[in-house]
């Protein structure tokens, strides 16, 4: 017993790490090859844990070179857009000027009650609304609407807005919190000046945001 | 580019993995082989004393590589090896030269199991 936990800690770390170089995904934004690439890391993962005979080098090593290829394949992918269409696809044009492109569907084994299914998601219940419709190479569809469909925006009726940035979270779970994307770097003395502003401590924030112009959001911890 | 370097590592350190793996299951299966045959020379020969030398050689080799093979190779065939050198040795002790005999055959014929179980062949991969 205490030999499979000690491998399941040893085989979680790995599998978290494998998972974190392979990249960010969703589930469900996966091309096909990445999708069958995750289920195999994880049945993989599996075996040494079913059987305390087998080595864990028999698991990890055959992990680190399923992660090895899926990072060769993916910078192959970048540099050679023909290699990129042999594995992953290229998107469809199912709808082209509201017309659906019915022998295109049936190439892609997608009937119609795929289309709707997949149409609805996008909370679009009318076909007579779709200028375009786009199926990626992860499956999922992408819609042009027609433009008299569309929400009115300030453009269309010529009122000029000034441009937001994006709020950037600086005190999280009573932590502040100075490099939130990375690159967009806020010192601690200005967190502390605009924790102070909004009359409160960091230590009773759950979530204070900041854009560029200074506007502030804050979400107070409750008390329990 | 940071992650091809990865990659270039993981891919690296599993060739020198696979490469230890192979010249380690040679150099055991050649030192086992070697010395059961040294043994059943000696037997041959109605030399007991210099059998039993040999057989515990076995042991002593088998001792030293069981717990670097135990990292790669499966240990339900490991754990039958072992049973058959403890029968060996039990031989040895009994000074049954027969029972000896039979026994470095059948070490010898696991030994080469595992090793050609682990060579990198067509059956094997298929």
């Amino acid at each position: 017993m205490t030999v499979t936990i000690i491998r399941a800690i040893i085989i979680y770390i790995f599998v978290i790490a494998a998972v974190r170089i392979m990249g960010k995904r969703q589930i469900g934004e996966l091309n096909p090859h990445e999708l069958v690439i995750t289920i195999i890391v994880s049945q993989t993962a599996s075996i040494p844990l079913e059987e305390n005979s087998m080595p864990l080098a028999n698991s990890i090593a055959p992990l680190l070179v399923f992660v090895s290829l899926e990072i060769i394949m993916s910078v192959v992918s970048m540099k050679s857009l023909t290699f990129r269409n042999i594995l992953q696809g290229r998107p469809i044009m199912i709808i082209k000027d509201g017309k659906i492109n019915q022998s295109l569907l049936r190439k892609l084994r997608f009937t119609v009650d795929d289309l709707v299914d997949s149409l609805r998601q996008k909370d679009i219940f009318d076909l007579n609304e779709i200028q375009d419709a786009v199926i990626e190479t992860n499956g999922s569809v992408s819609v042009l609407k027609k433009s008299e469909k569309n929400a009115l925006t300030p453009s269309d009726i010529g009122i000029s807005t000034d441009e937001k940035s994006t709020p950037v979270a600086v005190v999280i779970d009573g932590k502040s919190v100075s490099e939130y994307f990375g690159s967009e770097k806020i010192s601690d003395s200005e967190i502390e000046l605009l924790v102070k502003s909004n009359n409160t401590e960091i230590g009773k924030i759950m979530l204070l945001t900041v854009d560029s112009a200074g506007n502030t959001f804050l979400v107070p911890k409750q008390s329990k | 580019m940071k992650r091809i370097w990865i990659a270039a590592i993981f891919l690296i350190a599993v060739a020198a993995l696979c490469t230890y793996d192979q010249l380690v299951i040679k150099d055991t299966f050649e030192a086992i082989s070697f010395s059961a045959e040294q043994a059943q020379n000696a037997i041959d020969n109605n030399d007991l004393e210099s059998a039993a030398k040999h057989c515990v050689s076995i042991s002593n080799e088998w001792n030293k590589r069981y717990k670097m093979l135990a990292i790669i190779i499966e240990h339900g065939s490991l754990n039958d090896l072992s049973v058959c050198i403890s029968g060996l040795l039990h031989s040895v002790d009994e000074k049954d030269e027969e029972a000896m005999s039979e026994s470095l055959k059948e070490c010898k014929t696991m030994a080469q199991m595992i090793y050609e179980n682990q060579l990198p062949t067509l059956e094997n991969i298929f």
